[in-house]
């Protein structure tokens, strides 16, 4: 039999989702399920034309002064603002707060200590003005003097913003690696072997504790200090690599309580969520495990992170108790 | 329900639809085997459609590219004949995904796009098109006004959404690649040519 061709398919979905913009009969309804049934590109071609129909219901923003022959763009500007909001806008937004509902905000004093639950995203103001940005199951202890801002990371990940005060150096002690800075922006995370700085923006000072020996690190970099190596005065145990701007903003995407994958696989994207929540994604194919995935996500919603990616791939995800098996 | 809720057409429209003139442009220069870019392009939308949630979606504009590059590595997959050159493993590498607020096209162009593209309808397309969604008189009171069969009316709206998914979806005048970020165009070097109309 002749393959349909695409340009077929959409002409007759475009027909299809004329008669639904004026409503359908049963009988309609019951011929539009089956030709739906032929061909997976109708269902595709239906729905999309069925988004470019609802994407066109803007135009009642124009007015019923509208005349499209003398259409001039700057005029739709106005009278959009002023008549009805789109829809999709709003619950969309709202959907995005509640992506973010485990967000809090604290005020930390010198002295105290605070930590975050797994999948909890939460940010320290401290006296000085400087903010941390704690990450998922993360233990920061602070300490204010007149000398010097001490901060431990004991566990975890966290983003100083670090306000400027020249007379009082930033501290952040983590694992053997201490991080000193004046005023910038950037990230610790103590892992299991390592620890790793990466810097936003300004400069900071990397030193091993047991070695003397320091490494400045300016924006747009990252430093991992090995627990083994200790600090070696080369670059095999504090190595420093540059990233692209938008690698950096891809690791910082934990703080707006989001994922962001660019070609990892699935199974480190599915160790990533297992920082942040207890459902944990299971994938025993390894030739599935090692797929390259991309784009950006909730990360606690691992469930809805597996559905869609096993969607994309070709696979299943069924959801169990606390855990979702992708197969 | 035929397949499709409302909500998924408004979110396809709003979130997915923006980003498919540039990923034809991509799917353009990638090896496709026997299908071509309209196949592509529908086959994804149909996974996006039966997709059981879209909450997780953050980042709509690579989950599009994502889930283009899945049906087009499937459909290479299942050829009897497997050559794979290097050509074709390209299709396999991800285009750049962007934090998606960063090339969000505003409101107010889209509108201004979605004025030109109904600017640039034929008569008497135009004129009925206009009766339905900035007058939004239903179809039947668009043919009584005009004097003609509600099936022509009906017609037209279809030829409508088809010129108007071209414009718009085609790269017609104004496609979206105007607002791509320069850091990022640099890491997927052949899609900066998108957005200039083909």
């Amino acid at each position: 039999m002749k393959r349909e061709k695409a340009q077929e398919i959409e002409e007759t979905a475009a027909r299809w989702a004329a008669k639904a913009d004026r409503g359908l009969s049963p009988d309609e309804q019951s011929a539009l399920d089956s030709w739906l049934e032929g061909d997976s590109r109708r269902l595709g071609a239906y729905g999309r034309i069925r988004a470019i129909s609802a994407q066109t219901e803007r135009a009642a923003a124009f007015g019923s002064g509208y005349d499209p022959s003398s259409f001039s763009p700057d005029e739709a500007e106005p009278r959009f603002v002023a008549r009805r909001r789109f829809l999709i806008g709003g619950s969309a937004m709202a959907a995005s707060v509640a992506g973010i509902a485990a967000f809090g905000w604290q005020w930390l004093h010198s002295g105290q200590q605070t930590a975050t639950r797994k999948g909890e995203v939460r940010q320290l103001a401290l006296q000085d003005g400087s903010v941390i940005t704690l990450n998922t199951e993360s233990v920061v202890s602070v300490s204010l003097t007149e000398r010097q801002r001490d901060i431990r990371l004991l566990q975890g990940e966290a983003l100083f913003d670090v306000a400027h005060d020249p007379q009082r150096p930033f501290v952040v002690s983590a694992g053997p690696a201490k991080i000193q800075a004046i005023g910038t922006s950037f990230t610790v995370r103590l892992a299991e072997k390592d620890v790793r700085v990466l810097v936003r923006e300004g400069i900071v000072s990397v030193r091993d504790g047991k070695t003397a020996s320091a490494m400045r690190l300016p924006a747009n970099m990252r430093a991992v200090v090995s627990f083994e190596a200790g600090m070696p005065s080369n670059s095999s145990g504090l190595g420093a690599t540059s990233l692209p701007v938008s690698d950096v903003h891809r690791e910082l995407a934990w703080k707006d309580g989001q994922l962001a994958f660019e070609g990892e696989t699935l199974r480190a994207a599915a160790d990533e969520f297992a920082r942040y929540s207890d459902t944990r994604i299971i994938i025993k194919n390894p030739a599935l495990a090692g797929e390259q995935i991309a784009g950006l996500y909730r990360s606690n919603d691992p469930v809805g992170f597996a559905q869609s990616v096993a969607q994309s791939l070709g696979a299943r995800a069924v959801v169990a108790d606390g855990e979702v098996l992708i197969q | 329900m035929s397949g499709i809720s409302d909500e998924r057409a408004l979110w396809l429209g709003r979130f997915v639809f923006p980003h498919e003139a540039s990923l034809r442009v991509w799917l353009s220069r990638r090896p496709l085997g026997e299908l071509d870019v309209d196949d592509v392009v529908q086959e994804a939308y149909a996974k996006l459609i039966i997709l059981p949630t879209i909450t997780a979606i953050r980042d709509p504009r690579s989950y599009l590219f994502q889930v283009a590059k899945s049906v087009v590595a499937d459909h290479l997959r299942r050829r009897k004949v497997v050559t794979i050159t290097t050509s074709e493993i390209d299709i396999l590498e991800l285009p750049a995904p962007e934090p998606s607020i960063d090339i969000q096209v505003s409101d107010r162009e889209e509108l201004r796009r979605l004025g030109e593209a109904i600017a640039a309808l034929p008569e008497p397309t135009r004129t009925i098109f206009v009766l339905r969604r900035v007058e939004q008189l239903p179809q039947r009171a668009i043919a009584d006004r005009l004097r003609m069969p509600e099936s022509t009316v009906e017609k037209h709206i279809s030829r409508a959404l088809v010129r108007v998914s071209n414009f718009l979806g085609r790269g017609g005048r104004g496609t979206f690649g105007a607002s791509r970020r320069r850091d990022t165009a640099a890491w997927f070097e052949d899609e900066t040519g998108e957005g200039t109309g083909n």
